[in-house]
């Protein structure tokens, strides 16, 4: 993953980079033919101040002077020629001693002709022009380093801008990540005269409010749905506690009224559960440091009658002294979740083991297929008619760890569930 | 025994009413804040059952101003709200005992008998049935003078049948009745039948006459 701001960049210096190597040859041809233009001219310079001073002079003087000319100046020579040349114009190069050195050197020449003394000579002026190579190096050179202080300059500017400029946004993105819908806290995004960003912020925090309402909303349905079953539910159960008292009922009679019981008992249950989730979701508890090897024993003899009943034995591997700080009833409804849980889905004649360490307390029991860990915390997603469970219990479990930030984990190994949480 | 039952649902009133009346109380009804007033300030009850949600006022109202006369009589709060808050609060401010809605009459009968049982004999309370006696404070039981050792749960269990002679009990009553403020009720029958078998062992062990008695597809009665 790349920073945004990084993605510009790399093309922005890529782009440089290419501009400026084309101007390489752009800058050569222009020097070039700058270089040349004046070097023709000074050669047309040369050879009209030949023709302007040597014009005036006799014979002899003409032959001494171009014989002293010739000498003084090596690079141009006027020399006699039975027809008058055409003039041309040339670039050359060649072997020159150099201080001892021989070095190749390149020159602009003029060939031309000149009437002197009424007869035709032929000029020939070369001028020491800078070979091709020595320009295109000193060009390069000079927008390499301009090329370097250029990305010197966008990486620095870049880490500047995005401090700056983004700093609202990674502001917003902190914020986010920390926001969690349980604790209905309202954020409050840093203020900026970015226009994207408060429009991005604005947008948030509507998003935001109207979600926790929607939470709120639907929390509160759940607590009062719940309460406002409870009187019904108190009339019919007190109903069927009067109806069984009857004399004259028949054993059918009786069987259809413990069937009802029954019902009622476990919707009762289950609307003792869902506001108990509600209530851990929305209530503060009071935290006291739990003796965990204590509660886990009283625990297990209270379920020991209801394991016995389905054959199974329940043995603890208990560390002693195990201390965890939280609420003690919410601890306890979560191990006796996870005990009664393992005692009904358990396979029959096979033990539940319970261990608890420094870290962590599991709960293992007999089970051949594993379990979809997607949907065993899930609300009402492993309801069996079979077992009368409530379909809430491990939901339960979960609220109760996510309340304390512990872990819970769910494995199957060697034929046995086993459900860990970690403090 | 005069008891008080402020509850402004009638069908729920009756029905409490009627089950207690059979284990020998009487029975009088409030069904809002200024009649439930009215009643405490003329009369004295042993007992009274509070529900908080009423037409009018809180129950926690009517509990203050039972207080503010200095009326002794016992006070069960009823509430639909199972919430910890009301129930610190309303034992707070003086209730003696605090019931969820919704509840088994067996339940609620249970909790009037050893109110009662409390506020007549105060510390020194033991109860005589028959062959049985049961030290209410240190949660013990005799049979003819032996002491017979009881488990917590089967000596809750022992209350409960106590506090509702004659009355058939149902297995989904007793089941609540032992798995208590567990979140995740235990809904398992055989863990009733195993408490209530120990039970009806270590009486008959003990010698005491088998007055436990098996209704068939309903539940156990206490029958004396």
């Amino acid at each position: 993953m790349t920073k945004l701001l990084n993605k510009p960049l790399k093309t922005f210096i890529v782009f440089t980079c290419i501009v400026l190597a084309c101007s390489i040859p752009a800058y050569f041809y222009l020097v070039e033919s700058i270089w040349i233009d004046e070097l023709d001219d000074h050669n047309q310079g040369i050879k009209t101040q030949i023709k302007v001073g040597f014009s005036e002079l006799n014979t002899e003087e003409l032959a001494e002077s171009i014989k002293l000319w010739n000498r003084v100046h090596p690079e141009s020579k006027i020399s006699t020629v039975s027809r008058f040349p055409e003039d041309s114009i040339y670039t050359t190069e060649r072997d020159v001693m150099d201080e001892g050195k021989m070095e190749i050197e390149r020159f602009r020449g003029l060939l031309s002709g000149v009437t002197l003394d009424g007869k035709p000579y032929r000029v020939r002026i070369e001028t020491n022009v800078e070979e091709v190579d020595e320009t295109v190096s000193a060009i390069a050179l000079t927008t390499c380093c301009f090329i370097t202080l250029l990305i010197i300059g966008f990486i620095l500017l870049n880490r500047q801008l995005s401090k700056k400029i983004w700093g609202p946004f990674t502001d917003t993105l902190e914020k986010l990540k920390r926001f969690d819908l349980n604790t209905t806290t309202k954020i409050d995004f840093q203020a900026t005269d970015i226009k994207e960003f408060t429009e991005l912020n604005e947008t948030l925090e509507r998003l935001i409010a109207n979600n926790t309402l929607a939470f709120t909303q639907q929390k509160e349905f759940a607590q009062n749905a719940s309460h406002e079953l409870q009187t019904p539910l108190a009339l019919l159960k007190s109903k069927l506690d009067l109806l069984i008292q009857s004399v004259s009922l028949t054993e059918e009679h009786r069987s259809i009224i413990e069937s009802l019981d029954n019902s009622v008992s476990r919707i009762t249950r289950i609307n003792k559960n869902l506001l108990l989730l509600t209530s851990i979701e929305n209530k503060g508890y009071e935290s006291v440091s739990i003796d965990l090897s204590a509660m886990v024993r009283s625990l297990t003899d209270i379920f020991t009658g209801y394991s016995q009943g389905k054959g199974k034995i329940i043995s603890i591997h208990s560390e002693d002294g195990v201390r965890v700080n939280a609420n003690e009833s919410l601890t306890e409804i979560m191990i006796s979740n996870l005990l009664s849980n393992a005692i009904r889905h358990g396979i029959e004649e096979t033990p539940v083991t319970l261990i608890v360490d420094k870290q962590s307390i599991s709960v293992k029991n007999g089970g051949s297929r594993a379990l979809n860990p997607d949907a065993l915390f899930k609300r009402f997603m492993s309801v069996n008619t079979q077992t009368q469970g409530t379909g809430l219990g491990l939901a339960i479990v979960k609220e109760i760890c996510d309340k304390y930030h512990w872990k819970i984990a769910y494995s199957h190994a060697e034929g046995h569930h086993i459900f860990s949480v970690t403090f | 025994m005069k008891i008080l039952i402020i509850e402004d649902e009638k069908e729920l009133a009756t029905s409490i009413a009627e089950y207690l009346t059979g284990q020998g109380y009487r029975c009088e009804f409030a069904e809002t804040y200024s009649q439930a007033v009215d009643k405490i300030s003329a009369f004295q009850y042993d007992c009274i059952l509070l529900d908080l949600m009423l037409p009018g006022g809180s129950g926690l109202k009517v509990l203050e101003e039972l207080k503010k006369q200095n009326k002794q009589d016992g006070v069960i709060i009823i509430s639909a709200k199972d919430s910890l808050e009301d129930k610190i609060k309303g034992l707070e401010i003086g209730a003696d005992d605090y019931i969820a809605k919704p509840f088994h009459l067996s339940e609620l009968s249970a909790r009037v008998h050893s109110l009662l049982r409390r506020k007549q004999f105060g510390s020194a309370n033991i109860l005589t049935l028959n062959e049985l006696q049961i030290n209410l404070l240190a949660k013990t039981l005799s049979v003819n003078n032996e002491p017979v050792s009881l488990t917590k749960k089967e000596f809750d269990l022992l209350l409960l049948f106590i506090g509702n002679k004659n009355k058939i009990i149902s297995k989904n009553a007793l089941a609540e009745h032992l798995s208590g403020d567990m979140a995740d009720m235990l809904d398992n029958h055989d863990f009733v039948y195993a408490h209530i078998k120990n039970l009806k062992r270590k009486l008959t062990d003990a010698g005491y006459n088998n007055y436990l008695k098996t209704v068939y597809g309903t539940g156990y009665k206490w029958e004396a």
